[in-house]
């Protein structure tokens, strides 16, 4: 029976061994969870991020753009005050008089711009030439298309704009009449475009933060573009736009950041909080993971000490009934029965025992003890007690000789135990018994199943064993009555904590019923009234009753 | 085995031992508690100490203690076995019942 419980016990701790094994490959799921969880978060953080920090550099590159535009205005209304200073000089001076020429060179030299500035009489629908400074113009006098532009020009207080002039040497060609009626003057100059892709921005201007492209026209014609930091169009990423009044015609400009208008951190803050994210994540996770696993290891543990603890209670129980006898001696005329409970948190072995011995015909030796403490040690002075016993009877030593002699085998300032022993002889045939007690709790005298008179016998109990050295004992001797039965017991049966001893004494003597049925009976009712509330402490019974079948 | 030790006996709360002298300057061991296998270590220690103070004589005053084991009789036997004299002050009902019961009563003398 122990043996197969030791087998299970067995069985079932290598089981436990084996799961923190596999706990240990395998990530577990709470960590997997947490590690996830974070990682939406941060996900949900980053995209925030993201979506905020582009929403801010639209707003950053649209504000930069139009700022741009403004200043693209201020250039374009510098262009305008000398084309009109120059049309207002011919005007009043009625043609290309010397100051005009003056000013139209000084005008052609400083600005460094204008390549070719013509002065033409516009009158009745005609146009003629009145003077060239400068190369002369693209724009090819006489064709009805120019001819047209320049009249335009005298019906508009703003710059006309002819347009871009293709050729090997690109102009900008755009012309501004004097106010008058009859006779108007009309300055028509041309601007040297520059190769437009790949223009170079000066350090510290409004362009230096922006990739961008002017167009000449309100659209993104790539035929009209007058300048661009690209070397190919259209401009790629977030960009903006915005149109500027030129004359009678219009620039559009658009703009792409260089990096991040934001700031260098803003474009990487998604960036920084993802993987910030990532790492607390897989912090978290890791933490979660160890602390999931420790605890997984910490409760393997637990489970296997339970296993340890019960398969040593196993061991101890198996120890202290290998040392009890099992079966009592068969004696003609009298019935004997035995009960050894161990107490409720007994892990280890207790020092509780018995033994029935028998004499001869007629006679039988019978004892019950009770080491102090528990443990092996305790458990080894009750076996040598219990050996020595029998060595005396056999030895024909009475019950008084023999508690002097187990004196002599135990000191309590060697072993740090002692021991209650309560032992006699029965003779059957005399319904006598006769006890010597070395400090063990009275014997209970169980009347028959009609008396209700149950009493303790009085015996004149002596030390302890261990106690003293050399005690004596004095032994008592009684008849007893066939219905009635002797009960022999340790203190585990009686001792509870928060009470005295004659209170568990007195539970035990009303408890005890008559026993008109077998003694085995009689012992499960005794145990299942006094040992329900379950003692701590080991509990060793012995009773015994004479039959009818006498010799 | 019946050594736990300190640990085990200090993870018992209720139980305490305290040093008190009397009127005629004798050094009084107070034990407060339940002296069992768990708290006999401590008391074991506790001895020891009163009688490195006071050789060959020990006073206890187990009136606070209310329950008392074999573990806790085997402490007190063992004291009492090494001194001239030994004395129990005051000793609840548990305790006296035990020690009278267990024939004892000659080796630990009560004092009322």
């Amino acid at each position: 029976m122990a043996g197969v419980v030791g087998m299970s016990g067995e069985r079932a701790s290598r089981a436990d061994a084996a799961a923190p094994v596999r706990a240990r490959r395998r990530p577990s799921l709470l960590g997997i969870a947490v590690t996830a969880t974070v990682l939406a978060v941060t996900a949900a953080l980053a995209v925030t991020a993201a979506v905020v920090n582009g929403h801010n550099e639209d707003r950053l590159l649209q504000l930069q753009t139009r700022q741009t535009g403004t200043l693209l205005q201020a250039f374009v209304q510098g262009l305008e005050t000398p084309l009109a200073s120059a049309a207002e000089i011919a005007s009043s001076g009625n043609g290309a008089s010397p100051s005009y020429r003056r000013y139209a060179t000084a005008f052609l030299h400083t600005q460094n711009r204008f390549v070719s500035v013509t002065l033409w009489r516009v009158q009745g629908g005609r146009t003629v030439l009145v003077s060239t400074v400068g190369s002369s113009p693209l724009a090819i006098a006489g064709t009805s298309h120019f001819s047209r532009f320049l009249i335009s020009a005298t019906t508009s207080a703003k710059v006309g704009v002819l347009g871009m002039l293709s050729g090997s040497d690109p102009r900008l060609g755009y012309a501004y009449a004097s106010i008058g009626s009859a006779v108007r003057y009309v300055v028509y100059a041309e601007d040297r475009l520059p190769p437009p892709y790949g223009t170079k921005t000066a350090k510290g201007s409004p362009f230096a933060d922006l990739r961008y492209a002017l167009f000449l026209g309100p659209s993104q014609d790539p035929h009209n573009l007058l300048a661009t930091s690209e070397k190919t169009l259209p401009l790629r990423g977030r960009t903006a736009h915005t149109v500027i009044a030129f004359g009678t015609a219009s620039l559009t400009l658009v703009a792409a950041p260089v990096g991040s208008l934001g700031g260098t951190l803003a474009g990487d803050r998604s960036w920084i909080i993802a993987l910030l994210g990532l790492l607390i994540a897989l912090a978290a996770g890791l933490a979660t993971d160890r602390l999931v696993k420790r605890r997984r290891a910490a409760e393997a543990l637990a489970t296997r000490i339970d296993t340890l603890l019960s398969e040593q209670r196993t061991i101890a129980e198996t120890l202290q009934r290998a040392l009890l006898p099992q079966r009592m001696p068969a004696i003609p005329g009298v019935e004997i029965g035995i009960r050894y409970l161990p107490g409720v948190n007994g892990i280890e072995i207790g020092g509780d025992w018995y033994d029935v011995i028998a004499v001869d015909d007629t006679r039988f030796f019978f004892a019950v003890g009770d080491v102090s403490g528990r443990g092996l040690e305790a458990g080894s002075v009750m076996a040598s007690l219990h050996y020595a016993i029998r060595a005396f009877v056999s030895e024909g030593h009475d019950a008084a000789t023999v508690l002097t002699r187990l004196g002599r085998i135990l000191s309590l300032t060697r072993d740090r135990h002692f021991a209650t022993v309560l032992c006699g002889y029965a003779d059957v045939a005399e319904r006598r018994v006769t006890i010597a007690n070395a400090g063990h709790l009275p014997p209970l005298v169980v009347a028959g199943p009609d008396d209700g008179s149950n009493r303790f016998v009085t015996t004149g109990t002596g030390p302890p064993i261990g106690v003293t050295c050399g005690a004596v004992y004095e032994p008592i001797s009684f008849t007893m009555d066939e219905r009635c039965v002797l009960l022999v017991y340790t203190d585990g049966l009686v001792e509870r904590r928060g009470e005295n001893l004659d209170e568990g004494l007195e539970r035990l003597r009303a408890s005890a019923s008559a026993p008109d049925t077998d003694l085995d009976a009689f012992l499960d009712d005794i145990v299942g009234r006094l040992g329900a509330d379950g003692s701590s402490d080991d509990t060793a019974l012995l009773a015994l009753r004479w039959t009818g079948a006498r010799k | 085995m019946t050594e736990h030790g300190a640990p085990a006996a200090d993870a018992d709360q209720t139980f305490h031992v305290d040093e008190r002298r009397d009127g005629t300057g004798a050094v009084q061991l107070i034990v407060v508690g339940e002296i069992d296998i768990a708290t006999a270590a401590t008391l074991r220690r506790a001895l020891a100490e009163l009688l490195r103070k006071s050789p060959g004589r020990l006073i206890l005053d187990l009136g606070g203690v209310d329950f008392i084991d074999s573990s806790g009789l085997a402490v007190l036997l063992e004291a009492a076995s090494g001194v001239e004299h030994i004395e129990l002050v005051r000793p609840s009902l548990a305790v006296r019942r035990v020690i009278e019961l267990s024939g004892l009563a000659s080796v630990l003398p009560f004092r009322r």
